[in-house]
């Protein structure tokens, strides 16, 4: 896997420089999952995030039974886990591997590292997940007004 | 531990001189590698061997015993066999005494008839007749009773003699199941001993590959340790120290190993990694020289927040 080239095109990264990404993707660990292999459930501490370098995987959650329900697929060079590292509390969702998949992982040391030596690239990062997750609140404001 | 500075380690790997060190590295962990695989290797087969040499001495054993319940039922069958032919002879001595017994009754049955019908014929008187008739009829039925004794005599002489015949037969048959399965056991016995001849020339193959996986330890620790001298560095297994000269409290430590699993980042060969005194190799950076002056600040927080807004001017549609 080129790690450079998947955190370049990940979102999560975005406006970070070269000399940035490649401290970055030394800090990050590369971690394989077979197909329908649960990468984390629901309800599980975490304090890292996941960068898709190949492959597919299935978001779930469960519904009013219990049972474990898709809400989203996500693909190459998207990202998850970012929710339980920003906020600290437990994992929101499950996921786990649609297909055989390739990721990157970044646990919250290896983002202090990042931050030490490259605060402004750090604070990108975080611009980056708020963006993302501003992005989510808009849609999910969208959603409820067309409820109402 | 010498006291060094990031450029000053990076120069030093690039150099020649670690270089060929790091060679001499790679050969040494290749051949410990290669000698672990060889002694394990053998130690495998040893062990298959051993276990194979036990399981067919145990075999052998087990089938001489097998050899020796079948010349036990020999033995047995043949006093079996000994036993019916010394019961048959009585049976045929008492057969034979009933046959002359018959014999003179059917005599004595014949004479009574042939009288019978003489008395008949001569129309001799009913105080004649019925008197020989009687005789007649009393003759017929002790024949009738001896002769069926005598059959009875025969048929348990004629059993005694196919028991034995059978016994005589499974007898045969024992004892060259016992020439047959001895046999076995013995070439067992050789086969156990040829894996023992085999197993103890496998240990001497594996006592000398674990003398070799010795040799090439002591070999790599030695060129291991050369690193303190040549290089001023602590050495430890997997990777090289030097304390930062900027920062008394971090070190710089320079992987020998190429690791994705066992350490908070992935780990590559000649990279260099910043840790501290206390935390050591348990949390590695990769190390970076001084950061660059942000007196000036970064230009992109600029572009970002104050360019590209939604409806302002910049933004192109």
């Amino acid at each position: 896997m080129d790690k450079l080239a998947v955190l370049s095109g990940s979102p999560l990264f975005e406006m970070l420089s070269n000399q940035e990404l490649e401290y970055v993707a030394d800090l990050s660990r590369p971690r394989r999952f077979e197909a329908t292999q649960v990468i984390f459930e629901e309800g599980e501490l975490g304090d890292s995030v996941f960068i898709i370098g190949s492959g597919d995987v299935d978001v779930l959650r469960r519904d009013a039974t219990g049972a474990h329900k898709v809400i989203a697929v996500l693909g190459s060079q998207q990202f998850f886990g970012e929710m339980s590292l920003i906020d600290k509390e437990y994992r929101s969702a499950t996921i786990r591997a649609h297909s055989d998949c390739e990721l990157l992982h970044l646990t919250a040391e290896n983002l202090t590292s990042f931050r030490k030596q490259h605060r402004d690239g750090f604070t990108f990062v975080i611009i980056n997940i708020a963006r993302m997750l501003s992005a989510r609140l808009r849609e999910a404001n969208t959603r409820l007004a067309a409820r109402l | 531990m010498r006291v060094r500075r990031l450029p000053e380690i990076r120069e030093l790997v690039a150099s020649p001189e670690f270089l060929d060190w790091w060679a001499e590295l790679v050969t040494a962990r290749t051949a410990l590698a290669d000698a672990e695989a060889l002694r394990d290797e053998l130690l495998a087969q040893l062990t298959l061997m051993e276990f194979r040499a036990e399981l067919t001495q145990k075999n052998a054993i087990d089938t001489l015993y097998r050899a020796g319940e079948h010349e036990d039922g020999a033995s047995r069958s043949l006093a079996e066999s000994a036993e019916l032919e010394n019961r048959s002879f009585p049976g045929v001595a008492a057969f034979e005494e009933q046959r002359f017994k018959v014999s003179e009754i059917w005599y004595r049955l014949g004479a009574a008839e042939k009288a019978l019908d003489d008395a008949r014929e001569q129309k001799s008187a009913a105080g004649v007749i019925d008197p020989l008739e009687r005789r007649y009829r009393t003759l017929a039925d002790e024949y009738e009773r001896e002769m069926s004794r005598r059959k009875r005599l025969w048929e348990e002489v004629e059993r005694l003699w196919a028991r034995s015949t059978e016994v005589n037969l499974t007898t045969c048959e024992e004892r060259v199941l016992a020439r047959k399965v001895r046999k076995e056991s013995e070439q067992l016995f050789g086969l156990a001993e040829e894996r023992k001849k085999k197993a103890h020339a496998i240990k001497v193959d594996a006592d000398a590959a674990a003398l070799a996986v010795d040799h090439t330890r002591q070999k790599l620790g030695v060129v291991r340790k050369r690193a303190r001298d040549l290089f001023g560095a602590s050495v430890g297994t997997d990777f090289l120290y030097f304390r930062q000269r900027d920062d008394q409290r971090q070190a710089f430590a320079v992987s020998l190993v190429d690791d994705r699993e066992g350490y908070n980042v992935e780990v590559k060969a000649l990279a260099i990694y910043s840790v501290d005194r206390q935390r050591g190799v348990g949390f590695l950076e990769p190390a970076r020289s001084a950061l660059p002056s942000t007196e000036e600040g970064d230009r992109r927080f600029e572009t970002y927040f104050l360019t590209g807004r939604k409806g302002s001017a910049d933004v192109v549609s």
